[in-house]
């Protein structure tokens, strides 16, 4: 990846801190979507008769 | 330099720090200006999935789910599903990890998030590898060991025998390597009645004998791009004119493939009438393909204006196919039943 740089102007800092936070919500709505799925089959397991 | 201009710095959360801008003015440093463009947006990482050939894993696997005899809980299926279309882009992940030093080479594929510098390749193995374990665990604890194996099996089957054996090393990559595009529906008929039968194996097959000249007909436009980056892809081994000929006899295959459903009675009218028709339609797109006008090489005089169609009508051809074969199944099933009440 890049190095570190020197100088970074305000148009530049703020779109890579709108990629990070586009980035974290994504992953915290994969990680929302993800538990979702897993209480939702776990649900429907427990109700299927044996 | 402008006073206001500060020592960059990020924070231990990762956060760029306030002190670190200067004024907008003022021209960054080609270390900032590397630093943005490797700064991964979110599409890039569903780039590395291959979003564009997932729409039709998706399908063919939720046919396969259809037309299986028994009934699954409307959440399980669609966790299995999910877990196809996760599996499929994990493997592609995986896929776009190993051949980023090919796709840097292609025009088509050198702005790939891994090539173009967003993605570092560690992560983007990383990102595969887990998609790959956390699908094939989904897909076992909704439905049953043996969807999630073939499940396992068809992603190891495209990591490691198309993409890391076959693809840079025999023209046959695609025949065989096409196996592991042709599971979906035999992986979503599994889901349903946890075993393998003889119609999501003609399933298979039918995918299996599309691939080639599915796939053919973009190599002999992407001809060029294979040859810069050295796949052996057919155009480049054997030539455009082998390769019009191999489009056409594996169509001339495929179709009888299609109506092996109805054969064994599996599918009805509506079916057959259909994969005549699709398949008699795809023919002619091939044919086309093979009278293309040409030089002595065979190289294409029209910038291969057929073997486009044929590959744009491909992609229409199998989901007409797989829709029509599951449309047979609803159909026969109302008017059975309908006979019944």
């Amino acid at each position: 990846m890049a190095d570190m740089p020197d100088k970074i102007d305000r148009e530049e800092s703020a779109e890579i801190g709108r990629r990070r936070k586009l980035r974290n919500w994504g992953l915290l709505l994969a990680l929302v979507a993800f538990s979702g799925l897993f209480y939702a089959v776990t649900i429907v397991k427990l109700m299927k008769p044996h | 330099m402008n006073d206001t201009a500060a020592t960059a710095g990020v924070t231990n959360r990762g956060e760029l720090s306030p002190l670190s801008v200067s004024a907008p003015s003022v021209s960054s440093s080609p270390a900032a200006r590397d630093m943005l463009a490797s700064e991964s947006e979110l599409r890039d990482w569903i780039t590395l999935l291959k979003p564009r050939v997932l729409s039709l894993v998706v399908f063919t696997g939720l046919i396969g789910m259809v037309v299986a005899p028994g009934h699954l809980n409307p959440v399980l299926a669609f966790a299995a599903i999910l877990s196809i279309t996760v599996a499929a882009g994990a493997a592609g992940a995986i896929n776009m990890w190993f051949d980023r030093d090919i796709d840097a080479m292609m025009h088509r594929t050198r702005n790939r998030p891994i090539p173009g510098g967003r993605i570092a390749p560690e992560a983007a193995l990383g990102y595969g590898i887990f998609l790959a374990g956390a699908s094939v665990m989904v897909m076992f604890l909704a439905t049953n060991a043996a969807a999630a194996a073939v499940l396992a099996f068809s992603i190891g089957f495209y990591v490691f025998v198309y993409t890391m054996w076959l693809k840079r090393r025999t023209p046959q990559n695609i025949v065989i390597g096409g196996a592991a595009g042709a599971f979906p529906p035999v992986i979503g008929w599994a889901a349903v009645t946890g075993s393998i039968d003889l119609v999501p194996l003609l399933l298979f097959a039918i995918v299996f004998f599309w691939t080639p000249p599915h796939f053919w007909s973009l190599a002999l436009y992407a001809n060029a791009d294979y040859r810069r980056a050295g796949v052996p892809m057919l155009p480049v081994v054997a030539g455009p004119r082998e390769t019009r000929r191999q489009i056409v006899l594996y169509t001339l295959v495929l179709i009888p493939v299609t109506l092996a459903p109805w054969f064994i009675g599996f599918s009805g009218l509506v079916y057959a009438v259909s994969a005549l028709a699709l398949g008699g339609y795809f023919l002619a797109c091939v044919w086309r393909v093979a009278r293309d006008r040409q030089d002595a090489d065979g190289t294409s005089l029209t910038n291969d204006r057929p073997a486009r169609a044929a590959f744009k009508y491909s992609i229409l051809y199998l989901f007409l196919l797989f829709g029509a074969f599951a449309l047979d199944r609803i159909v026969g099933v109302v008017s059975l039943s309908q006979l019944i009440g």
